[in-house]
């Protein structure tokens, strides 16, 4: 009795190795999908592999890439790909969402009319969003230098982050930074002053 | 004597980055989605995950047979692992001023999606993703991945 189990299990592993053997010679490729992105929009994906280089551009397009490098084009529709990869989508994180609040000139710490009403949504927002983390960021309008303008954008930062501890947010969710004048939301000439661009942007992660 | 003096101004420049990066020693993204079992190791030490887990630069997330797990990184860079994956985040630093930073990670099983975020938008070079057979440049997009069979066997 004993001595079939013992050939039944040699014979087992004679098929494993067969098997790996096997499967070896024939791995599936590795594959790449693009994907519209969140808003749309169609970027663009180029992929080397050992012996080849492929840009993938248009959305559900993809490659498959053996072992050995070769890369052969795919194009999928949208729903097979939704289907094929449904779990993997659906885990994805929510979306950061973004609250801006604006300033008057030249000021660090007076905010525009309208930011209670924002911080009203904001909150909204934070009550179903998973471990929350608000990336507090100052901007400055283009007048002034970049010096002035980074420490005004940090100031302007500061002041928001301490309006929304005040508003009831845990203060270990934010995180404040300073962009001065490197991102203007209207592009002007340097030294032109704008209101919109004197904003923080709060982004919910 | 010039040059030289110019290569001590550039050692001491990296050498201040270095600093910089060790100040800022942030994690690099938080567990925002999870299903199943998910573990992340970190120096040898591996730990199960749950939201609000953070992860950092140099970890390895891992994936349970029918799990999931979803990760924002700081620059808004959005990753989600399928099941029996393995995610290596081998580098990231994201500098919140100057948008400039790394972001490199290699998927050795299983399956990732990805929307890129601030950091490709800034300089799409400092992001590379890759698997056991590619290497892929981003240029402002979303994308997934999927590893032929069982990928690279662990380190």
């Amino acid at each position: 009795m004993k001595a079939v189990i013992r050939r039944h299990g040699q014979a087992s592993a004679v098929a494993f190795v067969l098997l790996a053997f096997l499967s070896g010679c024939s791995t599936p490729p590795d594959k790449i999908i693009l994907l519209p992105d969140p808003e749309g929009k169609v970027g663009a994906v180029i992929v080397h592999s050992a012996t080849g280089q492929q840009t993938i551009n248009k959305a559900y397009a993809g490659v498959d890439v053996t072992k050995g490098g070769a890369i052969e084009k795919t194009m999928d529709s949208q729903s097979t790909v939704e289907t094929r990869y449904a779990e993997l989508l659906a885990a994805r994180p929510p979306r950061p969402m973004t609250f801006t609040i604006f300033f008057l000139f030249d000021s660090a710490t007076d905010l525009a009319p309208e930011s209670l009403a924002t911080v009203k949504q904001l909150k909204a927002v934070l009550a179903t969003w998973p471990a929350p983390q608000l990336v507090v960021v100052g901007h400055t309008d283009l007048a002034g230098s970049q010096e002035f303008d980074d420490g005004l954008s940090r100031r302007r930062a500061q002041t928001v982050a301490a309006f929304l501890v005040k508003q009831g947010i845990p203060a270990q969710q934010i995180e404040t930074a300073a962009r001065g004048k490197r991102e203007p939301l209207v592009h002007t000439a340097d030294g032109v002053p704008n209101r919109m661009n004197r904003r923080v942007v709060i982004t919910v992660q | 004597m010039r040059l030289q003096a110019i290569k001590y101004a550039l050692i001491l420049a990296c050498g201040c980055m270095a600093v910089g990066d060790a100040l800022a020693a942030d994690a690099a993204g938080v567990v925002k989605t999870l299903k199943g079992t998910v573990q992340v190791e970190r120096a040898g030490i591996s730990s199960g995950a749950a939201i609000g887990s953070e992860v950092y630069g140099r970890d390895r997330i891992v994936t349970g047979p029918e799990s999931s797990v979803g990760i924002t990184l700081r620059d808004d860079t959005q990753l989600s692992a399928g099941a029996n994956s393995i995610l290596d985040l081998n580098k990231f630093a994201f500098d919140t001023t100057t948008h400039a930073g790394v972001l490199d990670a290699s998927v050795k099983r299983g399956s990732l999606a990805v929307i890129s975020g601030k950091l490709a938008k800034a300089n799409p070079d400092a992001v590379r993703f890759s698997t056991p057979t590619t290497t892929l440049g981003v240029r402002g997009t979303a994308f997934i991945i999927e590893v032929g069979g069982n990928g690279e066997s662990a380190r």
